[in-house]
């Protein structure tokens, strides 16, 4: 048993990149990965947008045997734990799978399965009810063929708060990696674009709308956001107790140092907008370390973009100007499960050396005052950074990745 | 050395289909009493079974305005209704604790899944009108989550779980961590969740469903009927409620969560993966198998499910699994899904305060293949230190909880004492 847990893999599927290579690359150059919805009718919407995967030849990832009873997010997953795995270097034939675990989260998991089986009862009745489709329906369909494909039997959950999901995740894996409950655990998550969830956050006033003073778009921190664009993705890490990488020569990503936690209460689909229980997360986790980077939570809506900004300057105070904060979500839309690849990128950051930019930013707005890297990614060097998790209806977590060594 | 962190139960709440306050389900447990009622909540005509166990006789009006109520799903209100029975029980006063230190964490299965599938009914259905977009903002799996956080202004770690037949046993063992861990000192947890179209006719498309009522471990079961309800507990660190001087209704010992990774819905048929969830929990509590008094059981009421936990609890407990009393309430309450883990945890905290043990309902014909003791129809006067709770999920994800009665005299002989508990 140790108390040192490191990052030793990732795998990552968005808009803007699949794999870790060609993701990190469209990270640095700012890529745009949101385009017009195309698999399905948005005519009557007020928002047309997303940040869709492309086509993807998943039979490089997973066994065809498997790959059928798969639907399009289990696809999704499952590739990014294969690729986690290739990129650890980790011989799973030799290890002791009871100690190799695997830790999701996601907002809805199969919502295009869920909302086929559902059409199927509405249009046929009971015999419309299909038995493949509902058993992929669950949430924790993802998890569990993840945890098929590769023989995982170790501790194994599925967490589902909203933005906060795979934080959840993170959380937890960090926890029982440093209990010695595993030596091995996938920690990751995502999300796909479905018509029903497109729809219900559509009603619900989420998304930047076509028509309003400003065009439809991911633009946080920008005076002129609206809401967020929907995305989708997949991201996971390799966590493994750092003696186990080390007896396995393993490449080492970076460490998880610490998080904080904090509930805020304004309400289901509300943020804290002063931000104080962000700043209180950001502060614990940090405790008094100077921070580099902050992969923020910021989805282009009014409140979160101000209450984050607030939470940096109450957790960091005068050193708050001098953190490079940046949210991914500009490129790859916002979705419950974007902890997964933000995480990915959080770890590349200090790896590599580089802050990825916050695009779309062209109009500052006065209540969001601090460096954004805007439009451009920077050299830097990254000792050590937060990833945000602050969902709406308030679980707030921060965790603190740092450079190993 | 800073004394080692344990965590108890000091408060329970609970709503089902056979009562909707502690008492009230206790006594129904007790006596053996059949939940199962014709649904009402929606059409199950042209399907394989009509019944479930659905609450009834839970006077939401009486708890919600109708503004809240058009906010809050079904799911919700049963959350609520079973926190706030959990809170008043415990004996605690939110106005007196740490707020920053008492967290929620519950897992959850359907969620409001009931209230989306009205507003697409009414959507693709060609409804004259739109719609209430109200129905939709109970669409995420973690609203009652929230909404008891919210109630009671609390702040500390929050999150839910999601693997649905076993989310609220997964619930409580990450909950149980976080206190151990020293991220709280309280926490509300359990699960939530209500009956709704998708997984009633999910289970019956599978042919999961007894077409009669469920019958665990008896010859004649034919599947599972599905339930709803909530079952909320209060887990507190020991010094916390030792000194405000609450009543301790056990400790959580330990728990142990893996995956068979043998199939997306079935159980792994030798009952491996169950048997290495019971033995990591045991190895987790620091405790040995001739400990164990009783074995409150998953007992869905499935071909495989009963044969596979049978063969499970075999395996680790050998010889001496004949003399362990086990049984399943699913036969009375149904499969709640989100909320089964809790209400079984609920009922086994009974079954270690009260030293009796509810029992397996409806259960005539003995099967070869499921040769234990599963306190046929009539409930066991017992005393029962420690007591095990079972709980699987689709894609074979097991977790077992371990519960201890609480002692006093033995509290003060052990305390400072090392266990086992944070060697995992």
């Amino acid at each position: 048993m140790g108390d040192r847990v490191v990052v030793t893999g990732i795998g990552v599927i968005t808009s803007i990149g699949v794999g870790k290579d060609p993701f990190w690359e469209g990270c640095i150059q700012g890529k745009d990965g949101i385009t017009p919805i195309s698999d399905f009718d948005v005519s009557h919407l007020r928002s047309k947008l997303g940040g869709q995967v492309p086509d993807i030849n998943f039979k490089e990832y997973i066994k065809p045997v498997n790959l059928r009873r798969m639907d399009r997010i289990g696809k999704m997953m499952v590739s990014a734990v294969s690729m986690a795995l290739d990129d650890s270097g980790l011989d799973i034939e030799r290890e002791d799978l009871d100690r190799v675990g695997i830790m999701v989260g996601t907002g809805l998991g199969s919502s295009k399965t869920v909302d086929l089986y559902y059409r199927g009862l509405l249009e046929e009745g009971p015999m419309g009810a299909t038995p493949l489709l509902f058993q992929t329906s669950v949430p924790n369909s993802i998890c569990s063929h993840s945890s098929l494909e590769f023989g995982i039997r170790g501790v194994n959950a599925t967490f589902s708060h909203k933005e906060a999901s795979v934080e959840s995740a993170i959380l937890f894996a960090t926890r029982l990696l440093k209990r010695g409950t595993a030596d091995v655990v996938f920690v990751g998550g995502g999300d796909e674009i479905s018509e029903p969830l497109y729809h219900v956050y559509s009603t619900l006033g989420s998304l930047s709308p076509q028509r309003s003073s400003f065009p439809e778009g991911m633009r946080p921190f920008d005076a002129h956001r609206n809401g967020f664009v929907l995305g989708e993705g997949s991201g996971v890490l390799v966590m493994e107790e750092l003696e186990h990488a080390r007896r396995r020569r393993a490449r080492i990503y970076g460490e998880v140092l610490s998080h904080g936690l904090a509930g805020s209460n304004f309400g289901v689909l509300k943020y804290d907008k002063e931000g104080k229980s962000l700043g209180k997360a950001m502060a614990t986790a940090s405790g008094g370390r100077r921070v580099d980077f902050i992969c923020a939570a910021a989805n282009a809506t009014r409140d979160l973009d101000v209450a984050e900004t607030r939470a940096v300057k109450a957790a960091f105070e005068e050193g708050a100007r001098d953190i490079s904060i940046s949210s991914l979500k500009s490129m790859i839309g916002e979705f419950d499960g974007s902890g997964g690849p933000r995480a990915c990128a959080t770890v590349l950051a200090i790896y590599h050396r580089i802050i990825p930019p916050t695009i779309n930013y062209n109009a500052p707005d006065r209540d969001c005052d601090l460096d954004y890297t805007p439009n451009e990614a920077r050299e830097k060097r990254v000792d050590r950074a937060l990833l945000n998790g602050f969902s709406n209806g308030g679980s707030n977590i921060s965790i603190l990745f740092g450079k190993y060594g | 050395m800073e004394a080692k962190r344990r965590v108890v139960v000091t408060g329970l709440g609970v709503v089902s289909a056979v009562g909707n306050s502690v008492p009230q389900f206790w006594d129904s447990l007790k006596r053996g009493k059949d939940g199962m009622r014709p649904i009402t909540l929606f059409d199950t005509s042209g399907l394989r079974s009509h019944n479930g166990g659905e609450v009834t006789a839970l006077p939401l009006d009486d708890h919600f305005s109708s503004k809240e109520k058009r906010r809050l799903s079904r799911c919700d209100q049963f959350g609520l209704v079973a926190a706030r029975e959990a809170l008043e029980h415990s004996g605690l006063n939110v106005g007196e604790v740490d707020r920053e230190r008492f967290g929620v964490i519950l897992g959850a299965g359907s969620g409001g899944i009931l209230s989306v599938e009205r507003y697409f009914k009414a959507l693709y259905g060609g409804q004259h009108g739109r719609p209430s977009p109200s129905l939709l903002i109970s669409f995420s799996l973690a609203t009652a989550t929230d909404y008891i956080a919210e109630r009671f202004d609390l702040h500390g770690p929050r999150t839910t779980t999601a693997t649905v037949c076993s989310s609220s046993s997964a619930a409580i063992a990450f909950a149980s961590e976080s206190i151990l861990a020293g991220w709280a000192d309280i926490m509300f947890s359990g699960g939530s969740d209500s009956l709704c179209e998708v997984s009633y006719t999910g289970f019956n498309s599978l042919r999961l469903v007894d077409p009669e009522y469920c019958k665990p471990f008896d010859k004649r079961r034919r599947g599972l009927s599905l339930g709803e309800g909530a079952g909320i507990v209060v887990l507190e660190e020991l010094h916390h409620a030792q000194s405000r001087g609450a009543s301790i209704l056990g400790e959580i010992l330990g728990y142990g969560i893996c995956a068979d990774a043998y199939h997306l819905t079935a159980p792994e048929p030798h009952g491996e993966g169950i048997a290495r969830a019971i033995a990591t929990a045991l190895r987790n509590a620091g405790i040995d198998p001739s400990d164990v008094d009783y074995i409150n059981a998953h007992g869905t009421g499935t071909i495989h499910n009963d044969v596979a936990e049978t063969e499970g609890i075999k395996k680790v407990f050998g010889r001496r699994a004949q003399s362990i009393p086990i049984s399943s309430i699913k036969s009375m309450v149904g499969h709640c899904l989100g909320s089964a883990g809790a209400i079984e945890a609920i009922s086994t905290f009974l079954t270690i305060k009260e030293g009796i043990i509810p029992p397996t309902i409806h259960y005539e014909v003995p099967d070869p293949s499921c040769d234990l003791n599963y306190t046929p129809n009539e409930a066991v006067q017992r005393n029962v230190d420690i007591a095990l709770s079972n709980s699987f999920a689709f894609g074979g994800n097991n977790v077992c909880l371990v519960f201890r009665k609480w002692k006093r005299k033995e509290a003060r002989f052990r305390n400072g004492a090392e266990t086992d508990m944070g060697k995992a």
